[in-house]
């Protein structure tokens, strides 16, 4: 089978790279055509810890990506002035404390009026204690449940990431083929997309085309016309502009989103320099003024000049339509509040692989065209919708569940018709501090906790079964937790000497 | 503020009343009062849980002061590694229904896909299902998973009335203020139980009322009717003892007009049977009881919550309706009111409670659908089996009662074979995946001969339990 990936960034180069590892055996051939005319966005260069388990499956060495990327670790995301102006929390890869008489930590932490005054919930989260100090451990190394409760993911430089990944997949037979696509073909009888046309006049012939062509959606939207679900009366930031600065002399080993009066900053420290940049609603700021907050926000002085962005919130009605899938920017957008950029390209392409069509071929007019089983793009749609949706509640909460009314975008908010999943889940918090579950999504119930209480969202009560736990009880367990915690995030080195201790510090021998 | 919940009442004689009361004596503050209200006729409906407790029984068990020496000392109980089905649908499937941890993948693999890949009969390869099979016992190591045993899971044979004697016992101890009473009024208003009068004259109130009566529920009818769903059916169930416990698994079989089910306990053995109408004027119709299937389509009407028959009446075939109920309680547990206004909670209580019965109502029906052409994706059925039937993809839906490693054994079982396979799997060397299940096989084969029978094991068990006792 003939496998075409339109896009050459991130995304592109992911998928390449995971199509011709996991399918490296069979005859599928993957050509990837990108264009060095055309920029990459480099969204995403925070992730989640789930970017481990695809370069492990990927038989990539972690010391050898982190130093080609220039990645640093990631324990959390700091969020700052979200709850209030002048407050900040983390949110981290983990959970909070332990449950006692299968009842949440975090239930039983409420429940005890003299823990809610003498310590903080992140107290009892690995994650925070070290981020907060800025030093880092690997979960295994952790002796006790406490210490090895978290879990880590990475900063890195995505333009790099992609390069890394060009040589991975082109040291497996990946084609690359330098173009810019002018034109494409369909064959009318199924609508499936035969072949790109380059700017060369070079004709591109695939069975099932890739599009990770960005925004545009050069084949899923251009050709297809598949149509975008629009998400931008919930989530109404339209536009960004980024710019890199000198790194700071501490690396922090997290993430900060420093909420503004009409959007949000990101700042994403990796080895050599520190990725900011500022997402706003354009109807509440002018990009100069948005580009003069970030520069006046900067830890070090600019490296490079700034990069503006246009988007709109959404997805694509459909991820797979006929032999195209989308995958990344093309497949819709969610800001990067939490980092999900990548995730998004990497669920996208797990469920491709689970779903990969077989080669089955109809022959029209001499052309071969492959027929797609309605069953597998169905099921690749279900779960792709599924997850968007799932984080965009969780993104939408950041800027419902706060008190901030002290510019044009917060009232929005605050006065904002939310959608009935997110409604339903901010009753349950508020009455009871009861976190609605779900087993096929990104984020689980400890995430919702952590911006729900770092975002000043006190529930009114607490489960009813905390209170058959005494007060003397609770302050054992969790003093042990407090305790191993602290002897952990104690011997643990600070963030820059682990990265070169364990060699993965660019420039640096093992 | 709202007034906080300080008495609730549990109506019922019933297997699900003692849990309840068990579970909240466990879970809540002792300044709540928690009475109930114990009819003397027991409801004959609990042998409808269909005498086998899923692997998480042993936990809930251990959780409310019920310990697995206490279950096997006292009640008859013996082990369960599933429910094997013999003969089962047009093509007269054999198979056993077991109970088991995730299964491994190979490369990214997973175990399915190797195993319809392959050709092989997935039985033989997962060691509660071969042990079963032979009728030999051992509890899974906990501490050696090198140890192919402790890949299995089990649960337990039961005998209803054995069992609800039990857990009645562990009452007597406990805060629970026991009314050997029947309710004969129930008095509503603003959708809501004011009280409830008993026989006895007495007249009882409450901020929150459980029922746990059984089908007929007299507290949620008041508030709500019958059943909205429900299907008359009959049943026929004897017992006979055992000299000899059998294997550690159900049988179920097809009869000309529905199944029978049956269990080994320690001393004897139970037989249900269950048409849709034994054949009129044979002995069989003149034994036999009707019973109501079904559910209701709210477990919590105003200050009144329905626990497991009461709720929901699932058919035996398999153990449905001990995940139900268990479902059930801890479903009460997460969500017990904080206050006398109960909206936020009942909402979300009969979301999760409409989630358990579907996911138990779709792996019901799976028994009884024997496409073999999977094309329509209309309803999740549809979906489950259309896409298990195209490539072995498992659809799962958020938090089902069944996981999937129950339905990837209940597609084998049934002999569906996926047209296609996971891609992923010619990347494998299938020659040496074949030797390795090779070997894994023989591997279990040797295990289950070193195994004791379930007879040996649970004879010496209960031996070593009542010297340990004394």
């Amino acid at each position: 089978m003939e496998v075409c990936i339109v896009g050459g960034g991130t995304a592109g180069w992911m998928a390449a790279s995971a199509m011709a590892k996991k399918f490296e055996n069979q005859s599928i051939n993957v050509t990837l055509v990108e264009s060095e005319d055309i920029g990459t966005v480099g969204v995403g260069e925070a992730t989640l810890p789930h970017i481990r388990f695809f370069n492990q499956a990927l038989g990539i060495d972690e010391r050898e990506f982190m130093k080609e990327t220039r990645a640093t670790f990631k324990l959390g995301i700091e969020f700052v002035d979200w709850g209030k102006i002048g407050q900040s929390y983390i949110h981290p890869f983990g959970d909070f404390g332990q449950s006692i008489n299968n009842i949440d930590f975090y239930q039983a932490w409420l429940s005890q009026p003299s823990s809610r005054s003498n310590s903080d919930l992140s107290d009892y989260a690995f994650g925070t204690v070290a981020a907060t100090q800025g030093k880092f451990q690997f979960p295994h190394s952790g002796q006790t449940r406490a210490q090895r409760s978290f879990g880590y993911a990475y900063q890195f430089d995505s333009g790099l990431y992609a390069k890394f990944l060009r040589r991975f997949a082109e040291n497996l037979r990946v084609t690359r083929i330098e173009g810019k696509v002018v034109d494409t073909t369909i064959e009318p009888n199924s609508g499936n997309v035969t072949s790109l046309t380059l700017s060369n006049n070079r004709v591109v012939k695939a069975d099932l085309f890739i599009d990770c062509s960005g925004f545009r959606g050069l084949l899923i939207e251009q050709a297809l016309q598949t149509g975008y679900q629009d998400w931008s009366s919930w989530l109404p930031c339209n536009r960004a502009v980024a710019v890199p600065c000198e790194r700071q002399d501490s690396i922090p080993p997290y993430t900060r989103a420093t909420a503004q009066e009409a959007g949000w900053i990101w700042r994403i420290p990796l080895q050599h320099r520190t990725g900011n940049g500022h997402v706003y609603w354009s109807e509440f700021t002018s990009d100069q003024d948005a580009l003069d907050t970030l520069i006046m926000q900067l830890d070090g002085k600019p490296t490079a000049e700034p990069k503006q962005l246009y988007f709109k919130t959404g997805r694509r009605n459909a991820f797979w339509k006929n032999n195209v899938i989308a995958i990344g920017l093309s497949a819709g957008f969610l800001e990067p509040l939490e980092s999900t950029s990548i995730h998004l390209i990497q669920e996208g392409i797990t469920e491709l692989l689970a779903l990969f069509p077989h080669e089955n071929y109809a022959h029209i007019d001499g052309a071969r065209v492959l027929q797609i089983n309605e069953l597998d793009s169905d099921e690749y749609n279900q779960r792709m919708a599924l997850q968007f949706e799932r984080i965009r509640d969780f993104l939408l909460l950041h800027y419902v569940a706060n008190d901030r009314n002290d510019s044009e975008m917060w009232r929005y908010f605050n006065s904002m018709s939310l959608p009935g999943s997110l409604v339903e889940k901010l009753h349950l918090w508020k009455k009871r501090a009861y976190v609605q579950r779900y087993e096929h999504g990104t984020f689980l119930p400890p995430s919702w906790v952590a911006v729900l209480l770092g975002q000043n969202i006190s529930p009114e009560n607490c489960d009813p079964r905390c209170a058959s736990i005494s007060s003397d009880e609770f302050h054992r367990h969790a003093a042990t937790i407090k305790k191993d915690i602290k002897n952990a995030v104690d011997a643990a080195l600070p963030h820059e000497a682990f990265l070169r201790k364990f060699g993965a510090y660019y420039g640096e021998p093992v | 503020m709202n007034q906080k919940v300080q008495r609730i009442l549990i109506y019922g004689n019933t297997i699900a009343a003692s849990y309840t009361a068990l579970a909240l004596d466990v879970a809540l503050d002792t300044s709540i009062d928690i009475v109930l209200v114990e009819p003397k006729a027991s409801a004959c409906n609990d042998i409808l849980y269909g005498g086998i407790a899923p692997p998480n029984f042993y936990d809930f068990h251990f959780k409310l002061g019920v310990s697995e020496p206490d279950l096997l000392l006292k009640t008859n109980t013996g082990f369960s590694f599933g429910t094997e089905y013999k003969s089962w649908g047009p093509s007269l499937r054999n198979w056993i229904q077991c109970y088991h941890l995730p299964f491994a993948t190979d490369h990214g693999v997973d175990f399915h896909q190797l195993v319809n890949r392959l050709d092989l009969n997935m039985g033989e390869y997962l060691v509660s299902a071969v042990a079963a099979k032979h009728g030999v016992f051992a509890h899974p190591p906990t501490n050696n998973s090198n140890n192919a045993l402790s890949r299995a899971e089990y649960g337990y044979h039961f005998n209803a009335q054995r069992l609800k004697a039990l857990l009645r016992e562990k009452l007597n101890h406990r805060r629970v203020n026991v009314m050997q009473a029947t309710i004969v009024d129930v008095k509503t208003g603003e959708q809501h139980i004011k009280e409830v009068r008993l026989d006895n004259g007495s007249v009882v109130n409450a901020q929150l009322f459980i029922d746990c009566h059984g089908p007929d529920s007299p507290l949620l009818t008041a508030l709500a009717g019958e059943f909205e769903h429900q299907h008359a059916k009959q049943y026929i169930h004897h017992v006979e003892q055992n000299r000899v416990i059998g294997a550690a698994c159900r049988v179920a079989q097809a009869t000309s007009n529905g199944y029978q089910v049956e269990w080994s306990l320690q001393v004897e053995r139970h037989v249900i049977e269950l048409a849709e109408q034994f054949d009129v004027g044979s002995p069989k119709h003149a034994w036999a009881k009707s019973i109501t299937v079904g559910h209701r389509n709210c477990a919590w009407h105003g200050n009144c919550i329905g626990i497991g028959h009461s709720v929901c009446v699932a058919e035996p075939l398999t153990d449905a309706p001990m995940r139900l109920l268990h479902a059930d309680i801890l479903r009460l547990m997460e969500l017990f009111p904080i206050d006398v206004d109960m909206a936020v909670e009942r909402k979300e209580f009969n979301r999760r409670y409409q989630n358990d019965v579907e996911s138990s109502l779709l792996f019901h029906q799976a028994f009884f659908d024997y496409r073999t052409d999977g094309k329509t994706l209309a309803t999740k059925l549809d979906r489950k089996i259309s896409q298990y039937l195209h490539r072995g993809v498992l659809v799962s839906f958020d938090l089902e009662l069944f996981n999937k490693e129950d339905w990837a054994v209940q597609h084998a079982g049934m002999g569906r074979t996926p047209m296609f396979h996971d891609r992923l799997v010619d990347e494998l060397d299938l020659a040496l995946v074949d030797e390795h299940f090779k070997q894994q096989k023989a591997g279990l084969r040797h295990l289950v001969s070193k195994m004791p029978t379930h007879a040996d094991y649970l004879h010496k068990l209960l031996i070593y339990l009542r010297n340990k006792q004394f």
